[in-house]
Order: structure tokens, then sequence, then C-alpha cells
């Protein structure tokens, strides 16, 4: 299991890492700018929002899916709407990644739980433009926590995601990735049982969504994600699915392109630790949301020792962040939940 | 009179003020908020950028090329860029431009107001991104498409000239290949409409054609911004195919829940084409549809209302609705129908 939970965190770090340099891209914008695929870490251009970092460096995705995990462990390994905006706070006083990085939805929800009124509080204002990534992109710690227990991993993410996303679509791509990687951590886990916990986690999150948060509209995710593993289970090379994906599903912040499409390239790459990250890294549009999440769907699945020996300890140095400590932490407080649950039975 | 020129622009404008009370709204929001599906004028909630309006008063999704047309009859007929930012620039000094401009037409309009001092980084995306200067959630957003009927309306049939005349006039605030693309397939499917021997099925293969050409076209401009972002013709494929092949289920939910219809043009134009298939092209049935899928109500209903009124012409739409949208809105829309037909 800890060999699991140390590959679900480098891969979604460094999806993150790799996607930074990529971000807002064409796939064709990638090849022009590197003159080739990225398929390492790579300084970020000047012209994208990670400009400045350096080979390495995370963005928002990760690094607030570690300030959460970090917190839910010094917390005994419970999920409470209090540890987590406290992990958000903490996270939103970091010099880095913060200021530079937080998205729309969660900067919004960060004001609103630090005391901050918003105006024109008379008006009920509908939902809209908030089903997007930023909760699945940081609740792939949640399904390790909760590894082969889909629904507590399901129940979690629930509690995290309504934090700052309070919409039923959120919710549903958050338990689509926490379900998924709960389940890629178990000895038997393979690409077919991967993502059908994926769709599982899609439509239960979709359901408790409809009875505890806000309706909004939009496309659906678990119907994204069926389309998206059509496309990646289906015929040609993983570089055309990874096309064929990005122009049908697209590869944007909405809840329904990144999430689906991350599923879609896992699925594309027989859920191959790199390949998964390669794919997402350049499809173009928001890479590293998505593949923080793919990375951490296909390292889960695959382990640590399927990353090159250098991520690990780049990644570490270049955020000056304890993965492989978070990672122990993480596989001791999952040990006592599966004990305690056993102790239950 | 021309009915099919008065069936576009009052589709258009039906289209929109219908949906103007839905917009935002998911499907179960609709029905909570009205008892039931929308199928007539109604005054906006109070949490709806067309709040405090009234039942049949249009937004952007229709003030936009009624002014923009005003302007391209001024010119004879003849499109430009500049003519498509001082149309803009106009449409920018009305009361519908704070509550309804849109996040391309809102930031692009904000520069020309500054007569384009501001720079290019300040212009550009958030946080000083310079790789787009579209809004991040949506990079290619569908204003491109809810004004592109006019010069359909112009080209008389000419679909090529329709998608020329629409590259050039899109590049003004669009200036990406999926805004022109989608934008392309409304003119295009606008311009076929007006043939007297026409069918959907003709009318959606020139979109399809449109939305192809019109993608080709932008990325051989010079100053065209390349974005990433869903194909509007890979889209429109899988409308069409959803649109075909539900027959057991329902059409529309498939294609609010597939496509979508929030403001990403490879939503709303795909959605808007599945849509005029499903219900073979009838003008009401098609709004009624539109303003019932949800999320960006007024572009998907004002687009299905231009392109199946332009089809089955101004008798296709509810008697009254004419002088409705005149009073509401203080316009004349078959005067501005005969200024359409006698520029050809």
């Amino acid at each position: 299991m800890y060999q699991n939970i140390l590959g679900g965190l480098i891969g979604a770090a460094a999806g993150d890492a790799m996607g930074a340099a990529t971000e807002a891209r064409t796939t064709e914008q990638i090849l022009e700018y590197f003159g080739h695929e990225v398929t390492d870490f790579e300084t970020p251009p000047k012209d994208t929002f990670g400009a400045g970092n350096v080979p390495g460096q995370l963005t928002d995705d990760f690094s607030s899916a570690y300030f959460v995990a970090r917190h839910i462990v010094d917390n005994g390994g419970k999920v409470t709407e209090e540890v987590v905006q406290e992990a958000l706070i903490d996270w939103s006083e970091h010099e880095v990644f913060f200021d530079r990085f937080a998205g729309p939805t969660t900067r919004l929800a960060i004001r609103g739980f630090q005391g901050e009124t918003k105006e024109d509080s008379k008006e009920i204002k509908l939902a809209v433009r908030q089903a997007t990534n930023g909760a699945a992109m940081k609740i792939s710690p949640i399904g390790l926590l909760n590894g082969g227990n889909l629904d507590q991993a399901i129940q979690d993410a629930v509690t995290v995601t309504m934090v700052t996303h309070d919409n039923y679509l959120a919710i549903s791509g958050a338990c689509a990735v926490a379900a998924a990687v709960s389940r890629a951590t178990m000895l038997d886990a393979d690409i077919y049982n991967v993502l059908q916990a994926g769709l599982y986690g899609a439509k239960e999150g979709e359901q408790i969504g409809r009875d505890i948060a806000k309706d909004v509209a939009g496309p659906s995710v678990v119907k994204r994600m069926e389309m998206a593993i059509d496309i990646g289970l289906g015929k040609g090379t993983p570089r055309e699915k990874m096309a064929e994906i990005g122009h049908r599903i697209g590869a944007g912040l909405h809840v329904a392109e990144a999430i689906p499409s991350a599923f879609g390239l896992f699925a594309a790459n027989d859920g191959d630790a790199m390949g998964s990250i390669i794919g997402a890294v350049n499809i173009g549009y928001d890479t590293d949301t998505i593949a923080t999440m793919s990375g951490a769907l296909a390292g889960t699945l695959k382990g640590a020792n399927a990353y090159p020996a250098h991520f690990l300890s780049v990644l570490e140095k270049a955020n000056y962040l304890e993965i492989e400590r978070l990672a122990k932490d993480l596989a001791k407080a999952a040990e006592e939940r599966l004990q305690t649950r056993k102790g239950e039975k | 009179m021309n009915q099919k020129v008065l069936g576009c622009i009052l589709g258009a404008a039906v289209g929109d003020a219908m949906g103007a009370a839905t917009e935002g709204r998911s499907l179960r929001q609709i029905e909570a908020e009205f008892g039931g599906r929308v199928e007539e004028f109604k005054a906006p909630p109070s949490d709806t950028p067309a709040r405090k309006r009234k039942a049949g008063q249009v937004t952007d999704a229709f003030s936009i090329p009624y002014i923009l047309t005003r302007h391209l009859i001024q010119a004879k007929g003849k499109p430009s860029r500049e003519l498509g930012k001082q149309a803009l620039l106009e449409w920018g000094g009305t009361e519908y431009f704070e509550p309804f401009a849109g996040m391309t037409t809102r930031s692009v309009i904000n520069r020309l107001k500054q007569e384009d001092n501001m720079s290019l980084w300040a212009f550009s995306g958030r946080l000083g991104n310079k790789l787009y200067k579209g809004h991040y959630y949506a990079l290619s957003s569908n204003g491109a498409a809810t004004k592109a009927y006019p010069e359909g309306l112009v080209s008389h049939g000419d679909v090529d000239k329709a998608i020329s005349d629409t590259v050039e006039l899109t590049m003004c605030s669009h200036d990406d290949p999926y805004s022109i693309s989608g934008a392309c397939a409304v003119s295009a499917a606008v311009s076929e409409a007006l043939k007297d021997n026409t069918s959907i099925f003709e009318i959606i293969q020139k979109a399809i054609y449109g939305s192809i050409k019109g993608e080709s076209l932008a990325r051989e401009q010079s100053n065209i911004w390349i974005y990433p972002g869903p194909s509007v013709t890979k889209r429109i494929e899988m409308a069409v195919e959803i649109a075909l092949h539900s027959g057991s289920g329902d059409v529309i939910t498939e294609l609010r829940e597939r496509i979508g219809s929030g403001p990403a043009i490879a939503e709303t134009v795909p959605s808007a084409l599945g849509i005029l298939i499903a219900n073979q092209g009838k003008t009401m049935e098609s709004i009624y549809d539109a303003v019932n899928i949800g999320d960006e109500t007024s572009a998907v209903a004002s687009i299905v209302g231009a392109i199946a009124g332009t089809y089955y012409g101004a008798d296709s739409i509810t008697e009254g609705y004419l002088d409705i949208i005149n009073r509401e809105n203080n316009i004349n829309l078959q005067e501005q129908a005969k200024q359409i037909a006698a520029l050809w």
C-alpha cells in the first residue's frame, strides 16, 4: 500500500509540475515552443501562469492537495470541514502557491470563510461558472487515505469539496477521482476496475450532491466520463486518442471537461504511470490540473517505482515539501482506518 | 416584405427574450422557478442578469446583432473589422452593456472605449497571461455565434460570401479559430435557409461546411490568436449523432448532458443545431427546447430562432410576438427586414 500511496503523490505532483510548463497552450503550441513533446520537468514559458517557476515547481493543484492532506493527517486522519478550512487558509498564506495560482472558485470560497462578506447579498446568485475542477484537483489524497473503501472515500470527498465547491457537478467530479484512487490502491486493481470505481464515484457524488449541494447548469460529469473512456479504450495510438479527447471532450477548467479527460487519458495509456501524465501534459489548455488527476490515478495503480528516480527529490527540493513523509503518514492513517473498519465489522 | 428575413430577426429576438427568463438555470431550477417548462415571455427572476427587465425584452444576444445589422445596412452590406468595432462601441453605450456584456465582448469593448490605449498585457487574460485574451473559463465563447446571422442574411444565399464576411467581422472581437468556426456555422446555415428549395439536412450540411471552412480561413489570418479548446466541428458531428440516434431517449437531455449549453461556443452552436434536427426545424418548438435546455439559454434560443425563423419564415412565429418585441424593445423589425432585403 505504501508504494501505491507514494506513487499516487508523486504522480499527482509530477503532473502538476510538468503541466505548469504547458498550461494554456494548444498541443501544437507546446510542440512549437519546446521543440518536442513535454516528458519531463521544464521551465514554464514567460507568457503563462507558471512563469517564474523552476522545473519541478508546483502550481495550485498539488500544493493545495498537499496542504489538505497534511492537515488531515495531523488531525489524526479525521476529515472535517474545519480541518479543510484551516488547511486552505494555511495554504492561502503561502507566498507562492495561493497568490499566483489560486483559481476563481477556490479564491471566492476562501474569502468567504475568512469572514469577508459578499456584496449584493440580498440577491440569491445562481452558482454559474463554479462547476470547475478545483475540488477534484486536490482530492486524490482522500482516495489514498481511504484505500479500498470507496464509499468512505466518496463521503470524505464530499466533505472536502463542500468547503470550496458547493455544487453537485463539482462533487460528482471530485468523488470520481477519490473513488478511483481508492480502488487503485488495492492489490487486485486494474484499468477496468479503477475506471469502474471512477464512474461509481461520479454517479454517487452526483446523487449526494443533488441532495446537499447547490444545483447548477452544465453538462454531466458521468456522461462525459463515459464518452472520454470510450475514446480512451477505443482504436488508435495514445497520441491520436489524446487529440480526440481534447477536441471532443475538452481540456478546460470545467469539471465536465477536465475530470473526464483525466480518466480518458488514463485509459488511453493503459494506466501507464508516465504515459498518463504525458498525455495530459500535452493535450493543451488546463494541462496541469488534468495531469495532476491522471497522474494520481496512474501513480497509485503502478506505484512509486514506476517513476524516474529523480522525480521525488526534484519535487521535494523545488517546493520545500516533504512528500515522502506525507506518504508515510497517509499510509499509517490509512492502515488505522482499515483496522478500525475491520474492528467494527 | 421578405418573410424569411423577418423570420430570421424575429426568431432571434424571440429566442433571446424568452431565454432571458431561464438564463443561467439548470432544467430543475427552471421547473422549480416557473412550475414547468417556459414556453412564453416571462419576467426574468431576480437572480438572472436580466432582472428588473420586462417580459419580451431582449438582452445582448439580440441587441448586438441588431445594432451590427444597422451598421451593415449603412455600409450597403459591406463588412469590415472597423465596422464591427464601431457597432460594438455603439452597443457599449447602450443600456444592454452593463448587465449583459459577455466574457469576451466586455473586455473587447472596454479596450475599444480606451481607444486602443490599453496595453496588450492589461488586455490579456487574468494574471497578465499573454497567451490569450479570452476568458479562461471558455476561451472561445458564444458571443461570436449569436451575432453571426446578419452576414447570412446579407449574403442572400451565397454561403461562401456569408462565411468570408463572418470571418472578417468576427475578427473584430472573437479573433480565434474556434469562435470563428462557430460563427461561420451559424451564418452559413442562415444563408442556406434563405433559399426557397432547401431542407434542414441541407442547412445542417452548410453549417458543418461553414464551421470547417471558417476555422481554416481563420487559421490563415495573420493576427489570429490560437487557443486550446474543444473543436466546434467535432462537437457538431457529435450533436448530429445524438439528434439522430436518440430514438428511444430524449434528444434534448442528451444534448444538455453530453454537449452542454454554456458559454463555450463548442457547446452553444452544436446544441443549437442538434435542437433544430430534433424538431425538424420547426421554429417555436425549437425555441422552446432551447429556452429549456438550461445554462446560456438566450444564446442557444436566439441562434435556433434565427435559423428556424429563416427557414420557415415569420409566419412560423406565434402571432402577436412581432408586436410585443417591437413595443417592449422600442424597435421596428419590419423596417430592418426591408432594409436588409433592399441590399440584395
